[in-house]
């Protein structure tokens, strides 16, 4: 694989970013050395090709010192998801009865934090390349990973860990569709 | 300390080691003793940097000196260290941040994969408990025809469990129990007064309850004492670092006799991606490595390799090892690298309060943190056969007490009269839970994440596939109702039973994915856990495991090691390496 040395680059490669859930936002932050860099994503739209999540939406860095910059049409794909270990969060308030999930009875004991009662703990996209120079950040950005450790904290929050969780283990195409027009209707309320 | 400090020299890109071990926990730290000792010129990676016990570890540490008692600021865990279950706020130096370290997972099937990146690895805060496997389980297979069996029997081991034994230092009784073998053993830690009681409550059903075999130095023999390590004291903060080395750990008892030798050099913060094949022999020749603080790149080379990361780091890195020679990673040709994941559970198992000693004053021996082992009594023969599930399940528990008193989680109110309750019950607890046999199957698995997640310094990621099957959820269900009329029999009340399996990976036995066996179409590892495919790599830690046994498999790893270490340096003396 990799037996070469890597060549020399101006910029060190950025792999991965962590973020929590902001509300509806995904908030982290970039060190370099001491300086840190407030970073924001800001999905707007969701959308799943081939039953794979899309999030589509604004990036905004804001340097240790001046302003913030924002680029725009910035999509994150899901690569794959961390399952979480402690309980699932509960059914949002406002999911239609069709989308309820049923819960099977069990005459032997479960595995704690498995199957219905699972949930997704860590998302992983990877973001469409962006610009370094653009957000001003001296790094690489062309190919950044956002893990968004989804470690909820308020109703909404919870409510798209839900509905994610509901997403990626989707059985039929209506339940997709269906988890998917609620991610979209809570990303724009 | 100073010894270890002076293998911290540079290491040379230029010169051909005799052998370069990856990972400096139990068995890289064993690996680095055993081959220096053999007169070889070693090189440890470590991926973590080296602590200092004295500065970092938080033994003599009073939770009241902590703002959050040792629990850490609400949320932190969450937000840094979700899947390192064990870390509190006294011992979170010892694990990773999962931030930097992922790793994926099935949708619906999570798994918990605790780690450490530091010099020592999980051995710095390891529970210590240190049981030997017998022919029940090398040979469980022949016992009930699921599987296969081992490629070793107990007789070819035991030399090297006595070897292990010897120096770790394990305090234990010779108990008799064919399938629990005996060892070679500093004094016992005396059970305290409520595991007399379950002693006696585990006799009414004819199961027998033992004192614990733990790397503990209850007595210093002369190999401890050469080292500074001194007899344990009780303090109950094994968790939080031993800072007198009583407890074993690759500091304290097998890097230090490494050092010494002048043959090692040790190199910390230095991830190792993947190993470097010569592709005219198939062999390994180096190993490509990124500073985890600097980030530069860098490779080294050698002419024998210890993979000893950790089980599921190791067949990580085995898997990163693709190359024309081997397109599915190093020991891939037999399509079972990556196969046969496995972790204990835990979980089920009974709790309760003995009113007996309600209100009693505390004594030293309160602290010992070793508890009682229960092993294995079921499906050891056709008297103890179960109807329901195959192999079978130990308890570990007791009657002790930490500094922080559980059972304030439990009781109700606030203000004096909470306080007078928790100090009337904090004497009485008593618990049993389970530890207990999964079994191997090829459909637990890892995989390289095919989505190309990749961790902070852009190395692929594990993707983790792994559920129970009934053959566990009935031996849990067993597991729980034992584990209640067994503290019913000892006198306690308040009896809560849990009946939910722990999530894989919780009991951080995670084993396998690079099983030994006797033929190379269906193992990776031939029975001196070299790599069939490569024959200078050996892989020493928990990835060669064939079964996991009920038992906590570190002194296993250990021996392992020290056999596979044995090998190594006659086959590289004679050339065939
Ligand atoms: C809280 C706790 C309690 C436990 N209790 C018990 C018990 O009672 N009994 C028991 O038998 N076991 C117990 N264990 C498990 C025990 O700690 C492990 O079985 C043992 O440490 C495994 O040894 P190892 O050498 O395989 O891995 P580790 O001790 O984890 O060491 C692996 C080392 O390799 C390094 N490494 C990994 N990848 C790389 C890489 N790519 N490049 C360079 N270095 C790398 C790591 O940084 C680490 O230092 C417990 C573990 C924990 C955390
Ligand atoms: S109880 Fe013993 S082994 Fe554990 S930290 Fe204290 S002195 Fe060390």
């Amino acid at each position: 694989m990799f037996t070469q040395k890597k060549p020399a680059t101006t910029l060190r490669k950025l792999h991965s970013l962590h973020a929590l859930p902001d509300g509806r936002a995904f908030t982290g932050k970039i060190e370099i050395g001491k300086a840190r860099y407030q970073f924001t994503f800001t999905p707007q739209e969701a959308s799943a090709p081939n039953g794979k999540l899309t999030l589509r939406g604004s990036v905004k860095v804001k340097p240790p010192t001046g302003s913030a910059r924002t680029v725009n049409q910035v999509t994150a794909s899901l690569l794959a998801t961390q399952g979480s270990i402690v309980s699932a969060p509960p059914v949002p308030k406002s999911l239609p009865a069709a989308l309820q999930l049923e819960q099977p009875t069990r005459s032997l004991p479960a595995t704690d934090a498995t199957d219905e009662q699972s949930s997704v703990g860590v998302l992983y996209f990877k973001l469409s390349p962006l610009d370094g120079r653009a957000l001003g950040v001296p790094l690489d950005l062309s190919a950044v990973q956002l893990n968004a450790r989804l470690y909820a904290t308020a109703e909404v929050e919870r409510d798209f860990q839900w509905l994610v969780s509901a997403l990626v283990l989707a059985k039929t195409e209506a339940q997709l569709t269906g988890y998917l027009a609620e991610i979209n209707r809570s990303l724009k309320a | 300390m100073q010894a270890l400090q002076a293998a911290l020299k540079p290491a040379s890109s230029k010169k051909v080691y005799d052998v370069i071990i990856i990972g400096s926990g139990a068995s890289g730290g064993m690996a680095a003793k055993e081959l220096t000792e053999r007169g070889l010129d070693v090189l440890v990676l470590e991926a973590g940097p080296l602590l200092d016990p004295e500065r970092d570890f938080a033994m003599n540490k009073n939770t009241w000196e902590s703002m959050y008692r040792g629990f850490g600021p609400p949320g932190w865990k969450q937000k840094e260290q979700w899947m390192e279950d064990t870390a509190g706020d006294f011992s979170r130096s010892f694990y990773v941040s999962d931030t930097e370290h992922p790793y994926t997972t099935e949708p619906g099937k999570p798994f918990l994969w605790v780690r450490a990146r530091v010099v020592g690895g999980k051995t710095l805060h390891w529970g210590r408990l240190s049981w030997r496997f017998s022919d029940l389980d090398f040979k469980a297979a022949s016992h009930d025809g699921f599987d296969g069996d081992w490629p070793i029997d107990y007789k070819e081991i035991a030399p090297y469990y006595d070897k292990a034994e010897e120096w770790i230092g394990v305090s234990g009784n010779n108990d008799g129990l064919w399938w629990q073998p005996d060892g070679k053993y500093l004094p016992p830690i005396a059970l305290t007064c409520g595991e007399q009681l379950l002693k006696k409550g585990a006799a009414k059903l004819n199961i027998k309850l033992i004192q614990p075999r733990v790397a503990m130095l209850t007595a210093v023999k002369p190999q401890h004492a050469k080292y500074g390590r001194a007899k344990c004291h009780y303090c109950g903060s094994c968790g939080n670092g031993c800072t007198v080395g009583a407890m074993f750990n690759s500091l304290s008892s097998t890097l230090p006799v490494a050092a010494a030798t002048r043959k090692m050099t040790l190199r910390t913060n230095s991830i190792v991606r993947h190993l470097i094949v010569d592709e005219n022999t198939g062999k390994a020749k180096g190993v490509a490595v990124v500073d985890r603080q600097s980030h530069q790149e860098m490779e080294f080379f050698g002419k024998a390799f210890i993979v000893a990361g950790s089980t599921l780091e190791s067949t990580r890195l085995l898997l990163n090892s693709k190359s024309p020679k081997h397109p599915n990673g190093i020991g891939g040709s037999s399509g079972v690298l990556g196969r046969y994941l496995v972790d204990h559970f835990g979980g089920t198992g009974a709790s309760g309060v003995l009113p007996m000693f309600a209100g009693r004053d505390t004594v030293n021996e309160d602290g010992k943190s070793s508890g009682i082992f229960i092993p294995r009594f079921r499906n050891l023969d056709q008297t103890t056969k179960h109807p329901k599930f195959l192999r079978g399940y130990g308890f570990e528990g007791g009657s002790a007490i930490g500094r922080f008193p559980g059972v304030a989680y439990r009781t109700p109110g606030f203000g004096s009269e909470f306080k007078r309750q928790v100090r009337r019950w904090y004497v009485a607890p008593v618990g049993l839970t389970t530890r207990a046999h999964m079994l191997s199957r090829y459909e637990n698995f890892v995989e390289i994440d095919p989505g190309g997640v990749v961790d902070a310094w852009g190395v692929p990621v594990l993707r983790v596939h792994i559920q129970h099957s009934d053959n566990e959820r009935e031996m849990g269900k067993d597991a729980a109702e034992t584990a209640a009329q067994i503290l019913k029999e000892a006198g306690a009340e308040e009896i809560g039973i849990s009946r939910q399996l722990t999530v894989p990976g919780r009991i951080i036995h995670e084993l396998g994915t690079a099983r030994m066996g006797s033929d190379p179409k269906t193992s990776v590892l031939n029975k001196w856990n070299q790599v069939w495919d490569a024959k200078n790599v050996f892989v020493t830690d928990g990835a060669a495991f064939v079964g996991a046994a009920n038992q906590n498999p570190t002194l296993t790893i250990l021996a392992l090691t020290i056999r596979a270490c044995e090998y190594l340096t006659d086959e590289l003396k004679r050339g065939n390496l």
